[in-house]
């Protein structure tokens, strides 16, 4: 790494709230320190009029990002609750946005959170599984955020599909009647991931100040599609950082 | 949920009192057995690490049911694992078994042991199942798991087309537990349950598709205070068919207002059931025996792990 005074989750967290857009609903799935940060960085920031909504709660406030988002601690003051008939309505008519990390993720953006290995009945390892697939077919768009980007969470393909993202290119998507945007921007520790138009692959967009379009490479267990030209990430401002660590994240979740 | 089949009453029957649902803590496990039959279904209320039914789900260990159908919230965590570690389960309807910050230790390694049919349902699954349950009717309808393999492993659902518009829809049937266990911070006698934390979760709807519910509360309240605000009433006590008071009774979860989860306590749960995968099964014995279902040492013959 260089020299830079931010760690690699702030980076990702700035990424994707710069991404999010003014008057846009959305929201981040259980265990979502980044995209909760994420959220309220952009209401803090050009987004004032974002609604952090559809998973129960709407809008908590203060902002201050935690571990268990379903704590009344956590949410301190919130303008709605809502219940699972909501949240069932959510799932089916979608929301602008939503995020998911991934035990594998693969180059076409299909996630994996069941298992690795063995037989669905008798994996090697059992994940967590998903509470939501639904906001990822149904939403606008979805961002995937490895929080780890090594060769064994980006795969070529996921050994299970629990929630879809490109499945196997344009022809697939069709046949599962897949007609929403699917994910949009893949944001790791090391780079940032667009999605070719055509393939539907992952396409190197950006790398991050501190990493190499090599050791991206090195540390993808596939070959993305690459640009004429791999940018380097535009790094946080310092306006971003302040608002980050002071108003969202005082406690510094995202620099342990 | 009435219990009472009674007849009509005579001319000049004896006036009578409203009857009071709350059961004290030793007969949890009487109740539960006779409520939940070996190879029933269960659910959990809360979600993740909130308003869990922890002590009800340790009574539940103890009761020595076996070959359980463990559903949850869409989100379960502590006590679908400690459940899962007591040997009580045979198969799991949860979407997602996880502590926030680590892997579920027992749904894991019961999992990958093939000791668990681990089904891979999703929450729109689950929660159209209880739906159907609450409402009265024979299917409620999805749409939301196109693209996934979820299609190939989830058994609650069927394909159907849409009598209206001729699309692709998946029907989930009924999910009606044997018995629902939820924790909430205040109910009265007659089983009017109140939530204080801010979010309700599931517990209102999954309340609703129960053929039995059980509730544990921090405090019972009077009656009077249930009618001062009757829109704060989360469960009408008519769906309730017993309310027990344990104060605590969801730690080392958290029941807000009162308290917040435990997470050190959690740790140290995660930290000695990874055990299981380290051979260590003596230790998560003695762990799970002591310190999850507060036996004294030694005594090993019920709520037995593996």
């Amino acid at each position: 790494m260089g020299t830079q005074d931010y760690t690699p989750h702030e980076m990702m967290a700035i990424l994707l709230a710069r991404d999010l857009v003014d008057g846009e609903i959305g929201t981040g799935g259980v265990g979502a320190l980044i995209p909760m940060a994420a959220m309220m960085m952009a209401r803090q920031m050009h987004a004032p009029n974002l609604t952090i909504g559809g998973e129960l709660y709407v809008n908590p406030e203060p902002p201050i990002v935690a571990h268990s988002i379903f704590e009344d601690r956590a949410l301190r003051r919130i303008e709605a609750v809502e219940g699972f008939p909501e949240l069932f309505g959510y799932s089916h008519k979608g929301l602008d946005f939503f995020f998911h990390n991934g035990i594998q993720i693969d180059q076409y953006g299909n996630i994996n959170l069941h298992m690795v290995g063995g037989t669905f009945e008798q994996p090697k390892f059992r994940g967590p599984g998903v509470a939501n697939v639904s906001y990822a077919t149904n939403s606008k768009r979805f961002y995937l955020y490895p929080t780890t980007h090594t060769p064994r969470r980006l795969v070529e393909k996921v050994d299970f599909v629990s929630v879809a993202g490109n499945l196997q290119g344009p022809e697939s998507r069709r046949a599962a009647g897949l007609d929403h945007g699917g994910p949009k921007l893949c944001v790791t520790p090391l780079c940032v991931f667009d999605f070719d138009p055509e393939s539907l692959r992952m396409r190197l967009k950006s790398v991050h100040p501190w990493s190499s379009v090599e050791e991206v490479l090195e540390q993808t267990g596939f070959t993305p599609v690459m640009p004429e030209k791999v940018e380097t990430t535009e790094e946080p401002t310092a306006e971003e950082l302040r608002i980050l660590r002071e108003e969202v994240d005082p406690n510094g979740f995202l620099r342990e | 949920m009435q219990d009472l089949k009674d007849t009509p009453a005579p001319a000049g029957a004896a006036r009578r009192e409203r009857r009071s649902k709350q059961v004290a803590v030793g007969d949890l496990r009487k109740l539960i057995r006779e409520y939940l039959p070996d190879g029933g279904s269960l659910s959990l209320g809360g979600v993740l690490d909130q308003n869990r039914p922890v002590a009800l789900a340790k009574e539940v260990a103890l009761s020595g049911v076996r070959n359980l159908k463990l559903f949850s919230s869409p989100v379960a965590g502590y006590d679908a694992d400690l459940l899962i570690g007591a040997g009580c389960v045979a198969e799991t309807f949860i979407a997602t078994v996880t502590f926030e910050f680590d892997l579920a230790p027992c749904f894991r390694y019961f999992a990958e042991q093939g000791l668990i049919r681990a089904h891979g349902v999703d929450g729109a699954t689950l929660v159209a199942g209880y739906l159907a349950a609450a409402e009265g009717v024979p299917f409620h309808p999805i749409s939301a798991v196109k693209g996934t393999d979820l299609l190939k492993v989830n058994p609650l659902l069927r394909k159907m087309k849409s009598p209206f518009d001729g699309q692709d829809v998946y029907a989930v049937a009924p999910i009606q537990p044997d018995l629902v266990l939820i924790h909430a911070q205040e109910a009265d006698i007659y089983g009017n349950v109140r939530h204080l934390s801010m979010l309700p979760f599931a517990d209102p709807l999954i309340a609703r598709a129960a053929r039995r519910l059980i509730v544990s509360v921090d405090r019972i309240v009077s009656n009077d205070v249930i009618r001062s605000d009757p829109r704060g009433t989360t469960i009408p006590g008519h769906l309730v068919s017993a309310v027990v008071q344990i104060d605590g009774g969801a730690k080392p979860t958290g029941s807000a207002p009162l308290y917040g989860s435990d997470e050190p306590q959690l740790r140290a749960y995660v930290e000695a059931a990874s055990g299981l995968r380290k051979g260590q099964k003596d230790r998560w014995q003695a762990y799970f025996e002591q310190t999850v279902l507060g036996l004294p040492a030694g005594r090993g013959e019920q709520g037995k792990g593996i």
